[in-house]
């Protein structure tokens, strides 16, 4: 058992300054917990104030129905697994395994029995006798993680762990790390800016934005249905497409008109959707956010039974990228880029004109002034 | 292989070496050789070798009761001076290591004795250990002629030295503190550590590159303390404080015996030198992470 809570945790800094703002998360046991966000957002804080390295300027910390806010780092039974793996680098693979049951004065036979059976675990039992001097990158990882596996944890606090890695060792480390949670059935709290990392490992995603939490939930659901903007934005790779358009109702049809309704391009949005967009923005401004592999050229909007839903938008493309198992062109619109991934049949090239149809069942449509997506409703499910 | 042509010589290099060869030559080669030359005679008063005694005022030395005792007191002195300073320097530089208000006044404050005369601190210390009017006396409320007690003599002298020579030991020490990683400390205390249990772990080990450095240092700087003996205590009460630079200058200076005080240099050379090479040999087993 090890449940996690942050009730409206805030952290300040020079009395004025927020770095976290109002955190609130229940963190359920052996739950898998991804903060992600941009740079300075306050997720690595929140997971130092979880471990008690930064103090709590405001709100309650619970781990396992006690409130830790003033418990030492050490009293917290927690274990943390830093970016930059923060090995001893006077002591031997063995002595970094070994230096918290050490600390807690188990007894020698038992830290060597434990020792070895981690050190097996991560496939590190020939590195026991160096020095982290000695380590390359991806063996650092694992001992760090060895040094944070070996006493149990309530739970593992981990800062951007795999950061330092190349992408070939990240990946593999990714997979690792998601068979390790399976096997050991703890609470993990992870922190990466990497959303492969977040969406693949995490089972629920809590993504931050200047110290607030835009939305937490399962990987699938925020991908589907983003809160706002910024997590519709952030999450996504290449990020979802957003274009300006005006809100109108033709023949009692909702429909949208990128860049104005001069330019002749239009949108329809029917049924529930609709009615929604209809009534809160009729005649205003709204953001259009489309996903790039939920634009399709003609043919398949016709197969896929959207194409009278949308009028086929012409657009040049200006760069093309071929990544062998799909192809993502490029074009121009509003001054900004815009991607469609297709698949690598598609020879449009670059310069050529290309007709695109957006699937308006997958169409997001967000306020341009509190950028709130008109769709997201909380209690959907994956 | 033999390409026909005569090999020339390229003067060049050692011609850029020669300047700084020239004052090495001038003021150390010359007198470190003089210095091993004149221990091997009796000089005049003009320090001039005069007769060829051999090893002779070496044996003499090491069977004088008075040599023995200025080994023993340089032994107890540099033992009190190396550790005292080492310490004054590390505890100084550990609680200067924490970001806080006024940390630039405490800085300077633990690095100011570098900076102090060795006379100037000596003149102060006198004053401040005077039997009347000292403070030490009077905060203690004692009655303690320090320096005139051949019981308290030899500590007062040494405390004053590792005061002054704590101050570069904590600009080393801060420096070394500096190179360790921060986050080393943030999983020790993830992991349950208590600081005591961290400062033994992790930041005694993580400075001991450079502490075997300073200990070389140290001890090499406790042997050639000088000025501070000679005007606090002139080398008594009662020859304990008489540390063997002290006897060599009150044997070259006072006696004008200047074999017996060039072999005391050559002893005082060895011992250094021996104490080096062993400390080195330690180093080697052992105290880089990297």
């Amino acid at each position: 058992m090890s449940e996690i809570a942050l009730r409206n945790v805030c952290k300040m800094y020079d009395g004025a300054h927020y770095a976290v703002k109002d955190f609130n998360l229940e963190i359920q046991d052996k739950e898998f917990v991804i903060f992600v966000g941009p740079s300075g957002c306050g997720k690595s804080t929140t997971l130092r104030m979880i471990a008690g390295l930064e103090e709590i300027s405001d709100g309650e910390l619970w781990i396992d129905g006690e409130l830790c806010n003033y418990y030492e780092p050490g009293e917290r039974g927690l274990s943390m697994v830093f970016q930059n793996y923060a090995l001893y680098p006077n002591m031997t693979v063995y002595g970094n395994l070994a230096y918290a049951l050490k600390i807690r004065k188990i007894p020698k036979k038992e830290i060597d029995e434990k020792v070895h059976k981690v050190a097996k675990t991560l496939e590190i039992q020939h590195l026991l006798d160096r020095r982290p001097a000695a380590l390359s990158g991806g063996q650092k990882q694992r001992v760090a993680i060895g040094s944070a596996i070996i006493r149990k944890p309530k739970a593992f606090l981990m800062d951007e762990p795999l950061s330092n890695l190349d992408a070939k060792l990240r990946a593999q480390m990714r997979i690792e790390l998601a068979k390790l949670h399976k096997e050991l059935e703890t609470t993990v709290v992870y922190v990466t800016h990497d959303q492969t990392e977040a969406m693949t490992l995490g089972s629920r995603i809590v993504v931050m934005k200047d110290g607030v939490v835009q939305q937490a939930d399962t990987p699938q659901n925020v991908y589907n249905s983003p809160a706002n903007l910024f997590v519709a934005g952030f999450i996504g790779s290449p990020s979802m497409n957003f274009l300006e358009a005006w809100v109108a109702v033709e023949d009692g049809r909702t429909v949208l008109y990128p860049g104005g309704s001069e330019l002749g391009k239009k949108v329809y949005l029917d049924g529930e959707r609709g009615e929604l967009v209809r009534q809160r923005e009729n005649g205003k401004k709204v953001i259009l956010g489309i996903r790039p592999e939920d634009i399709y050229e003609y043919e398949e909007a016709v197969e896929r039974g959207f194409a009278q839903n949308c009028q086929g938008l012409e657009e040049t493309v200006v760069t093309r990228e071929m990544l062998g198992a799909e192809v993502i062109l490029y074009y121009e619109s509003q001054e900004k880029t815009h991607a469609v991934r297709l698949s690598p049949e598609n020879q449009t090239q670059t310069g050529e004109k290309i007709t695109l149809y957006f699937d308006t069942e997958k169409i997001h449509v967000f306020d341009m002034e509190t950028e709130e997506n008109l769709f997201y409703r909380e209690d959907v499910l994956a | 292989m033999n390409t026909g042509k005569k090999k020339k010589i390229n003067l060049a290099p050692y011609g850029y070496l020669l300047p700084c060869m020239a004052v090495f030559a001038v003021f150390l080669f010359y007198p470190f050789f003089k210095t091993i030359y004149l221990s091997l005679y009796k000089t005049n008063k003009m320090g001039e070798a005069k007769l060829f005694v051999g090893l002779g005022n070496y044996t003499e030395l090491l069977s004088s009761a008075s040599f023995r005792n200025s080994l023993k007191v340089t032994l107890i002195f540099v033992v009190i001076v190396v550790l005292g300073s080492m310490l004054l320097g590390l505890i100084a530089a550990v609680l200067c290591n924490k970001a806080f208000p006024g940390i630039r006044f405490f800085s300077t404050a633990y690095a100011l004795p570098m900076a102090i005369a060795s006379s100037s601190a000596a003149m102060i210390f006198q004053i401040m250990l005077h039997p009347s009017v000292g403070i030490v006396n009077k905060l203690l409320g004692l009655d303690i002629n320090w320096l005139n007690d051949p019981k308290t003599a030899l500590y007062c002298v040494a405390i004053l030295t590792a005061w002054l020579n704590s101050g570069i030991n904590f600009l080393y020490f801060s420096a070394g503190l500096g190179n360790i990683d921060e986050t080393i400390y943030e999983r020790a205390s993830v992991d349950g550590a208590s600081g005591v249990q961290q400062f033994f772990t992790l930041t005694l080990p993580g400075l001991s590159p450079i502490m075997f450095y300073t200990l070389v240092v140290n001890i090499i700087q406790a042997f050639q303390s000088f000025g501070q003996i000679k005007i606090l205590t002139e080398g008594g009460p009662n020859e304990s404080t008489n540390v063997i630079v002290y006897s060599i200058y009150r044997d070259a200076f006072f006696n004008y015996r200047f074999g017996s005080a060039a072999a005391q240099s050559v002893i005082l050379f060895f011992i250094v030198m021996l104490i080096t090479l062993v400390m080195f040999r330690i180093e080697k087993k052992g105290v880089k992470y990297s």
